[in-house]
């Protein structure tokens, strides 16, 4: 119905639809404008600004409670069996007697707590804010448009998101607790798992997950399609390709990624739980024997094949989860070097170029299978040739800062910082490339530390930069600077302390789903700085929690300042791209003036100019046209 | 046909002519529900209502009187493992006492010797009157046409299962869009109108264009 009613290019309907049909660029911002109610405004809206700030909030409150479960699990694995202190008291009365008795964590609740670890993280967190936040709230406002293509299918997908996330938070309460087979429910594990007298048939913790996953999908699948449509279709008069900010690139490559990465891992979920609630065998091979007992089913089906199907989303999901914040901290690097970013052109098609890349690598993530030679080596290759265009793309940003007059403020102290944790994160993923080195690194702690330096200190970092960036347009206020500083230096810290020592835990064979953190097991024993690889799991945890306290900061901050922060004017950061010429916080429609864009978007320093930044509805003036004829090509971009 | 009939009511629609819309509607919602009915009242039930059973490998010679496997062979067809048909003592599924099945043999297995009986028939052929007696311990794995039963029935069901709920999903848009309200948005809008009920028929195009593909795999192949 949503998306049968809102192609509609006639608002004609004037009570319901009002405005929330984007008039075609050039007609001017939404005239007329029928006031709505509160529940509309602001629950149920079809305003992307509004639909943006609603997936911010969900996404950084399951940011922060996917981090908990975490900093649940580093008790465990740095003091293991031993009773969780205060907490542990409460924890059995919210998730159930079973979990912790005696404020002991059984290991079902651990693997539940990984499992759902991962997925909050991913899909609940990471992507609702990096792509549909910040996508919905800043791309239609960078390319000029009064609002997405389609608000009610916008709409639609914030609603199926939030279905999903309450049948995730859901499945943690009925019998058995959430999922318990990994973040990647690998069969025939899952398939199995969560059966039996103790369960409930269907609401049990692994079919639950699945079944938000369906939904957490098709509200993904929603928004691409939307994104997609809106960067092609509304971008403002004069705004070409090569025009377009950066992070626009990187959202629109991202929707790509989203839209034809996800429809198999639907496909391959709805098989699941068919394989689980009608007992047939998609994922379970022929003679299946489950505790010494052979399994009543028909068999035929191939674990190896749910593999290929997750890892054809999860990898292209990996670039969904990077993609944005490059996007984010190229914005703030060319804004705050007050420079123009360096080899705009060659970043914008080593975007495209991962984009096609990223669905040709996904079985990297499979060495162990057995796949076959063959096989690997056509996915070693083509993982290595994705570190081409990435390599490139840092590179640029190394240069961009390179002669710029620098502002250290908050945005940028996290855009910096992203760099070098991305790079570190990017490095050593290169060993985890060979099909050998892999071989023994595979489900260790270092593939642990090597994706959390992508995803924590590289992609939330990038967030937390757009988060201080973009939100003097979303409230008219800015963020308090100390305290932004107060959050920023030992979250940059912490997140070093806890993921640098994995690299060593895991060289020293640490496996990563161990669940007394090493105690029982014989580590090839040697020591680093004095501490065996068990014991760096106490250093760790206790950087994890003064991560967590660090983030005090961050939330008080953030809440405060919508009503205390200080007052700025609409282009704080004297920025160029299009949303700066919006008003702060943007109205109904978004711009007074329907912008057109003269230039490219980042014109800063500009020679000849009385300020150093010029924005992208500035016409060229007479002057300026001769002396650009003999001006570097870049500048035009 | 019930995509014919749409488009014929987005284009009296377009023609302004509402009565004939609301009859073109109403044949295509019809449409929908007689497909679905003899999804869930006809097809599905008469598979549930089947049972199959595969014979150990070491007990086909002595179910050859079934099985027909030298006449099989002979015709280079591949071996038969299963003997189907309606299952009289149905408490045999479950009942651990009861020592064997009793199976209202399905043609291929009343007279598998029969040339007729070589290829699978597109039309339902109804189990016979003649009784099999099929020995638990000889089986492999016996249960009822459910998904579980085997790779075709598992593919078969989750199929037609996702196009049934397709065709659910646009049958249900559908009959909003014929109910009264419908016609006040056409009193306040006629051209709104025509366009849901464009949108709504090219999901119905599609989902039409999935069951031209889904039955040949299904029903023909």
């Amino acid at each position: 119905m949503d998306a049968s009613a809102s192609l509609e290019t006639h608002g004609q309907d004037r009570h319901q639809h009002e405005g929330e049909h984007p008039p075609s660029p050039g007609s001017g911002a939404a005239g007329e404008h029928h006031e709505l109610g509160w529940w509309r405004k602001y629950i149920f809206s079809t305003d992307h600004k509004v639909i943006g700030i609603q997936y911010g909030l969900c996404g950084l409150v399951f940011l922060f409670f996917g981090f908990s479960l975490m900093m649940l699990m580093r008790w465990q694995l740095a003091y293991p069996g031993q009773a969780l202190p205060v907490l542990g008291k409460w924890l059995p009365y919210v998730f159930g007697p079973n979990t912790m008795p005696d404020g002991k964590m059984t290991s079902e609740f651990y693997n539940s707590l990984g499992a759902m670890h991962g997925t909050i993280m991913i899909f609940m967190g990471v992507v609702p804010v990096a792509f549909a936040a910040f996508g919905n709230f800043v791309v239609p406002l960078q390319i000029g448009a009064p609002d997405m293509t389609f608000p009610k299918v916008n709409a639609a997908s914030f609603w199926a998101f939030g279905v999903g996330g309450i049948i995730m938070l859901v499945s943690f309460f009925v019998p058995g607790g959430a999922a318990k087979s990994g973040w990647t429910s690998y069969t025939p594990l899952a398939a199995i798992a969560d059966k039996g007298d103790a369960y409930h048939p269907f609401f049990n913790g692994t079919t639950l997950w699945l079944v938000g996953f369906i939904f957490l999908i098709s509200s993904s699948l929603l928004g691409a399609i939307n994104f997609i449509t809106t960067i092609i279709q509304l971008r403002a008069k004069g705004l070409t390709w090569m025009r377009l900010p950066f992070f626009v690139w990187t959202q629109f490559v991202t929707a790509f990624l989203l839209l034809l990465a996800f429809p198999p891992l639907e496909a391959a979920i709805v098989m699941q739980i068919m394989d689980r609630v009608a007992a047939t065998s998609f994922f379970l091979p022929t003679g299946l024997v489950v505790n010494g007992a052979a399994l009543h089913i028909s068999g035929g089906g191939s674990p190896i094949l749910w593999q290929h199907l997750f890892w054809f989303l999860g990898h292209p999901e990996v670039y969904v989860l990077i993609l944005p914040a490059f996007g984010i901290v190229a914005e703030i690097l060319a804004n705050n070097s007050r420079k123009p970013l360096w080899g705009y052109k060659s970043i914008v098609f080593s975007v495209l170029v991962i984009g096609f890349l990223s669905f040709v690598v996904w079985a990297h993530h499979m060495w162990l299978t057995g796949m076959g030679s063959t096989v690997s080596a056509f996915f070693q290759t083509t993982t290595l040739l994705i570190s081409i265009p990435s390599v490139i793309i840092l590179s640029a940003f190394f240069i961009s800062l390179w002669g710029g007059s620098i502002r250290f403020n908050v945005p940028m102290l996290f855009a910096t910082a992203f760099l070098p944790m991305f790079g570190i994160g990017g490095l050593t993923g290169i060993p985890l490339a060979f099909n050998s080195a892999d071989l023994y690194l595979h489900d260790t702690y270092y593939i642990i530390a090597h994706f959390h330096y992508i995803v924590a200190p590289g992609t939330i970092f990038g967030l937390f930069a757009g988060i201080y960036y973009w939100y003097p347009k979303a409230t008219g206020r800015i963020m308090n600077e100390f305290w932004g500083k107060v959050h920023f230096w030992p979250s940059l810290i912490c997140m070093n302390v806890i993921f640098l020592p994995m690299f060593l835990q895991g060289m020293l064979g640490m496996h990563r789903r161990w669940y007394d953190g090493g105690q029982g097991w014989t580590l090839s024993g040697e020591h680093i700085w004095g501490l065996s690889g068990f014991q760096w799991n106490s250093p760790i945890s206790w950087a994890a929690w003064i991560m967590g306290l660090a983030q005090i900061p961050f939330i008080i901050n953030f809440f405060w300042s919508i009503k205390h922060g200080k007052k700025v004017n609409d282009n704080p950061w004297e920025a160029t791209t299009l949303e700066w010429t919006a008003p702060s916080p943007p109205p109904h429609g978004n711009f007074i003036v329907t912008p057109v864009a003269y230039r490219g978007p980042y014109e800063y320093s500009l020679p000849g100019r009385e300020r150093d930044f010029t924005m992208q509805n500035e016409p060229v003036e007479a002057t300026e046209r001769t002396r650009r004829k003999t001006a570097e090509p870049v500048l035009v971009g | 046909m019930s995509s014919v009939t749409v488009v014929l009511a987005w284009a009296a629609l377009k023609m302004r002519k509402y009565r004939a819309y609301w009859w073109y509607m109403l044949a295509t919602i019809l449409c929908g529900v007689i497909f679905l009915t003899v999804k869930l009242v006809y097809e599905w039930p008469q598979k549930f209502e089947h049972f199959g059973a595969y014979i150990k490998p070491e007990a086909l010679e002595k179910y050859e009187l079934y099985l027909g496997n030298k006449h099989a062979a002979e015709k280079g067809l591949p071996p038969r493992l299963e003997i189907s048909g309606h299952l009289h003592n149905r408490q045999a599924l479950t009942d651990p006492n009861i020592k064997e099945y009793e199976v209202g043999l399905d043609p291929v297995n009343a007279d598998p010797t029969n040339p007729a009986m070589d290829r699978p028939h597109f039309f339902y052929v109804p189990p016979t009157e003649k009784i099999g007696k099929i020995e638990k311990a000889d089986v492999e794995r016996a249960t009822m046409f459910l998904p579980t039963h085997s790779a075709y029935f598992a593919s078969y069901f989750t199929i037609t299962g996702l196009h049934g709920m397709h065709v659910l999903g646009g049958v249900l848009v559908f009959i909003y869009m014929w109910l009264p309200v419908s016609k006040k948005l056409y009193q306040h809008n006629p051209e709104h109108l025509a366009n849901r009920v464009e949108v709504a028929g090219l999901f119905w195009h599609f989902v039409d264009l999935v069951w031209i593909f889904v039955f040949p795999l299904f029903y023909l192949l």
